[in-house]
């Protein structure tokens, strides 16, 4: 008897999960169509993977090359942006996080031009997009810097802060990198190298390091002739992105029998802004110095644990497995449309735009929103929630996230302050779900509660959704405003590679003239006065503080049934789940109350309240109509009928009672 | 009509019984049926109090078996119908043999202590009973039946090691007699937990952590403080259970149904593996969880003066070893019977002779993947007549005080009964153990990415599925049987 129960699986068979490749082997060509092994030069993957694949279709069907490059507007001419934004998408949204601003086009001083954009987000960037073509349109590489300053052509040297002219045609351009998502262990860090260093061209190629195909020499790069046959042909174990390749630029992804090893990075942004991490090891197996470790037992993520992999949702919008289920961009009416890519046709030109949900932090890619397989495209919650007292409701009012991500085991960033630099020239970074510095091993870990948040769900209810909310602050200036550039930050704040005597004299509270992290804040108006002082001196018109606050949706680290909120009381009590404060702060720099960003999907209609210890907490609207709790939420006329009720029954009784009593008495008197 | 307020009071009380009655039954009645193993486990009456029922003076063991069955009339001749008393199985058909054929560690080899013949005052150590020192030993005689060694309730009961079996001079034999109970941890465990020669060496899953082991050592022992005869049910003295190394037959298990429900989980994709999968395969997911046991044991580098002497890596007596803690099991089909090899059964020394290869496949109904230790040997053959050989090493003229393996082999033989040509070398072993101890706590059982995906433990090629069940899609896996085919 063959034994056929692993065929349940058969679900995620699109994305096979065997070493194996079923890919044949290859050329590796260069821009010019000639074998690397004979040019010499750098990988195309144009060139190379353009011999069976249209790349030129998914280059542009790709938002993750496009990184929202034609979408781009002068300041200020984005609906819900920031006056300094430019595109809605990562190339030219600014991001408190990474603070440097894509210098417009119009703006007559350069923060960040087009080639330090690439060195310096190019590591979370595929490539191609921005990183190949013009503003205009123009390949990169046919720019020519002039004497008028041009992002495009021009960098900010970091020594002299002055503007420098690049040369693309030295640099090369960055082609979109398949390797780097189609390959078990593209060599990121060889990559991100390349790139730091402006050898854009190499890039594609350093991504191949641990192939054995290619190594470094010290004029650059070395085709390795042993990794190919004798008619140039090689064997890569290309196939389809697993969970591994996303997480390169997107969260800590874990997988094997080592013990999970934390370690914060913004690259692993959805681990640092959420705490985000996909693994299907138990937490209680990891490396991290958890609170309560010993008891949690469940995986960092269910689905993680259940095989399943990040395209399995988030799944090419073409992919004939996945997409004939989804409706995206198509009319309603017919339950089946057989009009779909043929399998052929979907692996010549695979759409690279992948299926996605509509996240309260990445508002980018709107057409593809609410594309993504949902929980309740797998799950049946009526199914298997008859256990629950009023269910529909409760299906209605909580997004399947809110229950079923609970608490979040690794820390997250609470609050980024961009008011003060540390002593490596950065903004001073709070973190949420620990107990001591982030980046030491033995702090203790204590997790988190997200704060659940109303969204729209497509359904158009509101539903509870767990966020984390991360609050900046920053200094601004000019007329219209822009962030206070990072070269004069420093310059403001560092005198010969130290603190300037200015800032020290302002900052240092317990006068041992070293400025301990713990002292670099500005919670007094003095601090914030002598710092703005210092800002005006380096020639800054008008600085003044703002401070944002941005919702970031978790929907990842999911927990089974077990682990999952599920007493009626964790909610339906004074001490609500669904009430529990947020601490943003530690302290309010320059006592400048955050704004809600605009452009969230986040419901952030609760309050703002300071802490005793002078921190800022944010505590979710209480009594909103759509989220009425029992128990917990209450309601004046509600409360008033209830107590003329009981009193009314009361009298009732008593009325009745004693009527009772009196006939009873005339009867005796009668007898 | 007289209005009577005690009467519907009474009345009213009686009236909320019934509902209350009622309301219970009818809980009752919706409640979905659980699987609930307590209500399967034998209850087992305390034991008897023997302090005044044994009188001494008791000069040796078959002084304590005589006042043993004076009471316990039948009970020796019980235990010699066992195992314990044999160490020979139930006539089995091995297969590639044309009759049936009793084994056990009577006549059998192993790949730690070689066998018995010829040793054994000191493997006898372990019998459940007194005085067999050679092949002359009387099988009949009720007397040396050693009741003690497992009914021992003062932990003070032990045989002195190459005795044959008899009990050590420091034991107070009336004292033990005295304060007899049933069989507890220690007294299995005294065998059973340092088999191969010492704590941990053999099994596995069998070590001195669980004598008072912690729940992330075994669950059932750990945190529900069960006694080995809490799943090994005996009857008659006949306990329940069966060894790898010698059961060729799949009768007397202790299975964990005896307890659990066949599908017990909650997740009705986990109860689709049990068809394929042993409890224990998820269940056991590390084997020697507190203690090294022994991986492999070459008999080959035996009897050289080196400055290492330490019994995990290296012994002049018996060669070298290695030793792992806390590791993965290996995984095969087991439909609970085993090949074995047979004393004279012609090996090829250029491979690894499989001693007790689990039998079962993909294709066999009854099998299941298993979890097991795989014991890899190098030991001592003729190179002649291309069998294994079981040499004399303790005692006089053995290995381990003349280290002349070429007298341990002729000594040996002689009592096999095997020719032995004068020629030997040492061939490679494996014996396989299956795991059915140290079970984890459910949170530390094995979850799908364990077997499954890139990094699963499996090997999903050697077990016939041609590749990961879980992986890919149906024409894929046709390919790759195909090909496998």
């Amino acid at each position: 008897m063959i034994r056929l129960w692993p065929l349940t699986f058969v679900f995620i068979a699109a994305t096979a999960l065997s070493q194996q490749s079923e890919h044949p082997a290859l050329m590796l060509l260069d821009k010019n169509e000639e074998n690397v092994l004979t040019s010499g030069g750098p990988v195309s993957l144009y060139a190379t993977c353009g011999q069976c694949h249209d790349t030129d279709y998914i280059t542009h069907n790709s938002y993750h090359v496009s990184a929202g490059l034609d979408e781009m507007a002068p300041p200020g001419h984005l609906s819900g942006e920031r006056a300094w934004d430019i595109s809605s998408g990562p190339f030219g949204r600014w991001d408190p996080l990474t603070y440097r601003l894509l210098t417009a086009k119009s703006e007559a001083e350069l923060d960040l031009g087009t080639a330090d954009w690439i060195r310096l987000f190019g590591s979370r960037h595929v490539g191609g997009g921005p990183a190949e073509i013009s503003r205009e349109g123009k390949p990169l590489e046919e720019l020519q810097a002039g004497d008028d300053l041009d992002p495009e052509t021009h960098v900010l040297n970091p020594n002299t802060g002055l503007p420098e002219k690049w040369d693309w045609q030295g640099s090369g351009s960055v082609e979109m990198n398949c390797f780097l998502c189609h390959l078990p262990n593209p060599d990121n860090s060889e990559r991100i190298r390349e790139l730091k260093a402006g050898r854009f061209r190499w890039a594609a190629t350093a991504t191949l390091a641990r192939t054995g195909l290619v190594k470094r020499s010290e004029s650059g790069w070395e085709w390795d002739r042993e990794g190919f046959d004798e008619d140039g042909v090689c064997e890569l174990p290309i196939r389809d992105p697993k969970s591994g390749n996303c997480g390169i630029c997107h969260a800590l992804v874990h997988y094997g029998q080592e013990p999970l090893d934390y370690k914060h990075d913004l690259d692993m942004r959805a681990t640092e802004t959420e705490g985000q991490v996909y693994s299907p090891q138990r937490i209680s197996g990891s490396n991290m110095n958890l609170a309560g470790k010993d008891t949690l037992s469940c995986p960092w993520d269910i689905h993680a644990e259940r095989l399943y992999q990040c395209t399995n949702c988030h799944y090419s919008v073409n992919n004939p497995a996945f997409s004939a289920d989804k409706q995206v961009n198509k009319p309603g009416y017919p339950s089946f449309d057989s009009s779909r890519e043929n399998t052929g046709d979907y692996l010549e030109r695979p759409s690279h735009n992948f299926a996605k949900g509509s996240s309260a932090s990445i508002l980018l890619a709107d057409s593809l929103d609410g594309s993504m397989r949902l929980c309740e495209s797998c799950h049946d919650a009526e199914k298997t929630h008859t256990w629950h007292p009023n269910m529909k409701r409760h299906l209605r009012a909580l997004a399947c996230e809110a229950c079923h991500i609970p608490r979040i085991h690794a820390p997250a960033r609470s609050q980024v302050d961009w008011t003060v630099l540390t002593p490596e020239g950065q903004a001073r970074i709070e973190y949420r779900g620990v107990k001591g510095s982030v980046d030491e091993t033995s702090s203790l870990v204590t997790g988190w509660q997200p704060v659940l948040l109303a969204r729209e769900k497509a359904d158009r209810w509101l539903s509870l959704y767990p966020h984390n909310i991360i609050s900046s602050w920053y200094w601004v200036a000019g007329d219209p405003e822009r962030p206070v550039r990072l070269q004069e930050l420093k310059l403001a704040f560092f005198l010969e590679g130290a603190y300037h005597p200015d800032i020290v004299s302002a900052l240092d509270e317990n006068g041992d003239r070293v400025l301990s992290r713990s002292e670099l804040a500005l919670d007094t108006p003095e601090k914030t006065e002598a710092v703005k002082k210092r800002l005006e001196a380096v020639g800054i018109h008008a600085p003044r503080i703002k401070g944002e606050m941005q919702p970031y949706s978790i929907h990842h680290n999911v927990v089974s049934f077990p682990w999952a909120t599920r007493r009626c009381k964790d909610c339906h009590s004074r001490e609500s789940r669904i009430s529990q404060p947020l601490r943003l702060a530690a302290y309010v720099p320059g006592g400048v109350v955050p704004e809600t960003i605009v452009r969230t999907n986040a419901r952030m209609n609760g309050e703002l309240r300071k802490t005793p210890d002078g921190g800022l907490e944010y505590r979710p609207a209480s009594g909103d109509p759509q989220v009425y709790i029992l128990g917990h939420d209450r309601s004046v006329w509600l409360d008033g009928i209830g107590l003329l009720a009981i009193l009314g029954a009361l009298a009732g009784v008593v009325v009745h009672g004693g009527l009772r009593l009196y006939i009873y008495r005339q009867r005796k008197k009668v007898k | 009509m007289e209005k009577r307020p005690g009467a519907v009071v009474s009345g009213a009380f009686v009236l909320i019984i019934l509902c209350l009655g009622f309301f219970i039954i009818f809980l009752q009645a919706q409640a979905p049926e659980q699987d609930n193993p307590w209500n399967r486990l034998v209850k087992r009456p305390p034991p008897t109090d023997h302090t005044y029922l044994i009188k001494g003076p008791l000069k040796d063991g078959p002084s304590v078996t005589q006042a043993c069955l004076s009471c316990h009339r039948s009970a020796a001749k019980e235990v010699m119908a066992t195992t314990h008393w044999t160490w020979l199985g139930h006539e089995v058909r091995l297969p590639g043999y044309d009759h049936f054929v009793r084994i056990g560690k009577l006549n059998s080899i192993n790949n730690f202590c070689i066998g018995i013949q010829s040793n054994w005052p000191l493997c006898t150590t372990c019998h459940a009973g007194y005085g067999w020192r050679d092949e002359t030993f009387d099988f009949t005689y009720e007397k040396n039946v050693d009741c003690l060694i497992c009914h021992d309730g003062t932990g003070t009961y032990r045989k002195e090691p190459g005795s044959a079996g008899l009990p050590a001079q420091d034991v107070d034999l009336l004292e033990v007699a005295r304060k007899v109970s049933w069989p507890s941890r220690q007294n299995c465990g005294y065998c059973h937990f340092s088999g191969g020669g010492g704590d941990a060496v053999k099994h596995g899953d069998l070590d001195g952590t669980m004598y008072y082991p912690h729940e992330r050592i075994d669950f059932h022992m750990g945190k529900l403080d069960f006694n080995c005869q809490d799943c090994h049910w005996t009857k008659k003295h006949d306990i329940s259970g069966r060894s790898m190394s010698y059961g060729n037959d799949n009768t007397d298990r202790a299975p964990c149904t005896d307890c659990h429900s066949p599908k017990p989980h909650r997740r009705e994709r986990l109860n689709l593996h049990t068809t394929a999968i042993a409890c224990q395969t998820c269940h056991i997911p590390k084997m020697a969880v507190g203690a090294p046991t022994k991986m492999s044991w070459d008999w080959s580098t035996a009897g050289q003066d080196l400055k290492v002497q330490d019994p995990h890596v290296y012994l002049k007596i018996k060669g070298s070893f290695t030793f792992a803690m806390n590791v993965n099991p290996e995984y095969y089909w087991f439909n609970g019977r085993g090949e074995h090899y047979i004393q004279g059964d012609k090996i090829d020394p250029e491979k690894a002779t499989p001693i007790n290869q689990p039998l079962g496949g993909i294709t066999d109904s009854t099998a299941k993947i298993w979890p097991f230790k795989v014991h890899r040997g190098k030991q001592i053959y003729d190179k002649k007549y291309n069998y294994l050989l079981v040499p004399k090493t303790y005692g006089k003229g053995g290995y381990w005080t003349e280290f002349d393996w070429d007298l341990a082999a002729r000594l040996g033989s002689e009592a096999t009964g095997l020719p032995y040509s004068g020629e030997y070398g040492f061939a490679p072993t494996e014996m396989y153990w299956v795991m059915t101890h140290m079970v984890a706590p459910k949170e530390k059982a094995l979850q799908c990415t364990d077997c499954h995906g890139e990094h699963g433990r499996l090997d999903w090629k050697a077990l016939g599925y041609g590749d990961d069940p879980a992986s890919s899609s149906a024409w894929k896996q046709a390919r790759n049987r195909k090909e496998a085919e």
